[in-house]
């Protein structure tokens, strides 16, 4: 999609909790804030509704209590599974839907903020002490079946959907959308995923990539500006908590079943869609070393942190500006 | 006894079955090698990653699901921005607050949740 023309005027905003997280919507014509902030409130509370794995009343908690027979699906929530089924396809299953109960195992069976906070930085996968029981999970994306025709959706006996690594993307993929019908230019951020819509504020979308969400600009990282399209960041270092006196995190290697042991602390990706750049941030985490060649052949710009907090950045991603080459380099 | 005449004849129906047999068993070994080249070619399978941990016959719905996403508007791959992003000045504060106004303070932070 091509970037709109600039609008040169100052943009507005407003923030609130949402999913879980900080929504921020910015709008280039302050008069539409409050017109847009109705369209993207209602937009997340029908994806909340439809996706939500700690609501009880969620469609995705009546689908994941119906594993293994058929349940008639709303049709958000069918694109919402589509949505995550065509990221396990395109990531080799690295992103898979099907991390439920690995998730739930690993202690994320409620809101992250009600969960203990991690008493100290050992990493996942450091036991404090022998776990009496290994439980391997199987995840497997493939058996899911999914009927467009007749809004038909099974998951096999056992298996528990997350659509965390893709719906809170989705959803501001979707709320951008919806808010930018007046043809005012929008911003919509829920938890740090970024997507924009319309024509953009002179200079751009000033983005500040960090490692959490809820810093402020002057938090260690780098201030980019974008015209269109989405950018995410993932991380490690923020959803954490403690499991038996280990550190746990919240993005789940589907091979392993487990906490991601990842090379990268933090991943920042550009794409077309906030939901296309969350993907990539997450299968990076998987891939590893292997992660820059990846995006670059994806033709995505990125930025990725590694635990020594080495910056490495891909294809047109710009150049830390204070960088020295001790802590940067280019993949 | 039989003549001599019956045991050419014998002789020669031998030949005659031991060549048929070599034929029938080149031909099922030429038709089997292409039946099977057919089928290869007509039910292709699919890479095993990592990733997919079950070894159980996998059902095809789900992968036909997310070509039926592609092709009904998604990208077929993840898709790139028509313009990358561009280095800007660090600014002071990030975005927040309700309904707060912008300028050059207005960033809004990217990072995990």
């Amino acid at each position: 999609m091509a970037a709109s023309p600039p609008i040169a005027v100052e943009p507005a905003f407003a923030s609130w909790e949402a999913l879980g997280s900080t929504a921020v919507l910015g709008v280039t014509v302050p008069g539409a804030l409050s017109q847009a902030r109705c369209e993207v409130e209602s937009d997340l509370a029908a994806v909340d509704r439809a996706c939500s794995r700690f609501r009880s009343d969620s469609e995705l908690s009546r689908l994941n209590a119906r594993a293994g027979r058929p349940m008639q699906a709303s049709p958000l929530l069918i694109e919402a599974l589509e949505v995550a089924l065509r990221a396990a396809e395109l990531t080799g299953g690295d992103v898979d839907p099907t991390v439920g109960r690995a998730l739930e195992l690993a202690g994320y069976d409620r809101d992250w903020r009600l969960l203990a906070a991690p008493a100290d930085e050992s990493e996942p996968d450091a036991p404090a002490r022998p776990p009496a029981l290994r439980i391997r999970v199987r995840s497997g994306w493939r058996e899911v079946s999914l009927d467009r025709s007749t809004r038909r959706i099974r998951i096999p006996a056992g298996v528990r959907l997350d659509l965390g690594a893709t719906a809170k993307a989705w959803a501001a993929d979707r709320a951008a959308d919806a808010a930018a019908t007046s043809g005012c230019g929008v911003l919509v951020s829920l938890g740090g995923d970024i997507a924009t819509s319309g024509p953009p504020p002179a200079g751009g979308w000033r983005i500040h990539v960090t490692d959490d969400h809820r810093s402020d600009a002057s938090a260690p990282g780098q201030t980019v500006s974008i015209l269109s399209g989405g950018l995410a960041t993932s991380s490690t270092a923020v959803r954490r908590w403690s499991q038996d006196g280990r550190i746990m995190h919240h993005i789940i290697d589907p091979a392993t079943g487990r906490p991601a042991r990842s090379m990268w602390r933090t991943v920042s990706v550009a794409a077309a869609t906030c939901t296309d750049a969350n993907i990539a941030t997450t299968a990076a985490f998987m891939r590893g070393e292997g992660a820059p060649a990846w995006l670059e052949q994806l033709g995505l710009p990125a930025r990725l942190v590694d635990h020594d907090e080495l910056v490495t950045t891909v294809g047109d991603w710009p150049a830390e500006p204070f960088a020295g080459h001790d802590q940067a380099r280019a993949a | 006894m039989p003549g001599s005449q019956d045991v050419n004849s014998r002789d020669a129906a031998l030949r005659k079955l031991t060549r048929i047999n070599r034929w029938l068993i080149a031909g099922s070994v030429t038709a089997t090698g292409a039946l099977s080249a057919l089928a290869a070619g007509t039910f292709s399978g699919h890479a095993v990653t990592a990733a997919s941990t079950t070894t159980e016959a996998a059902s095809s719905t789900a992968a036909e699901a997310a070509k039926s996403t592609a092709s009904s508007g998604s990208a077929a791959n993840l898709e790139a921005a028509s313009s990358a992003p561009s280095s800007a000045e660090a600014t002071e504060s990030s975005t927040g607050g309700e309904s707060s106004t912008g300028g050059e303070s207005s960033t809004v932070v990217s990072g995990g949740s």
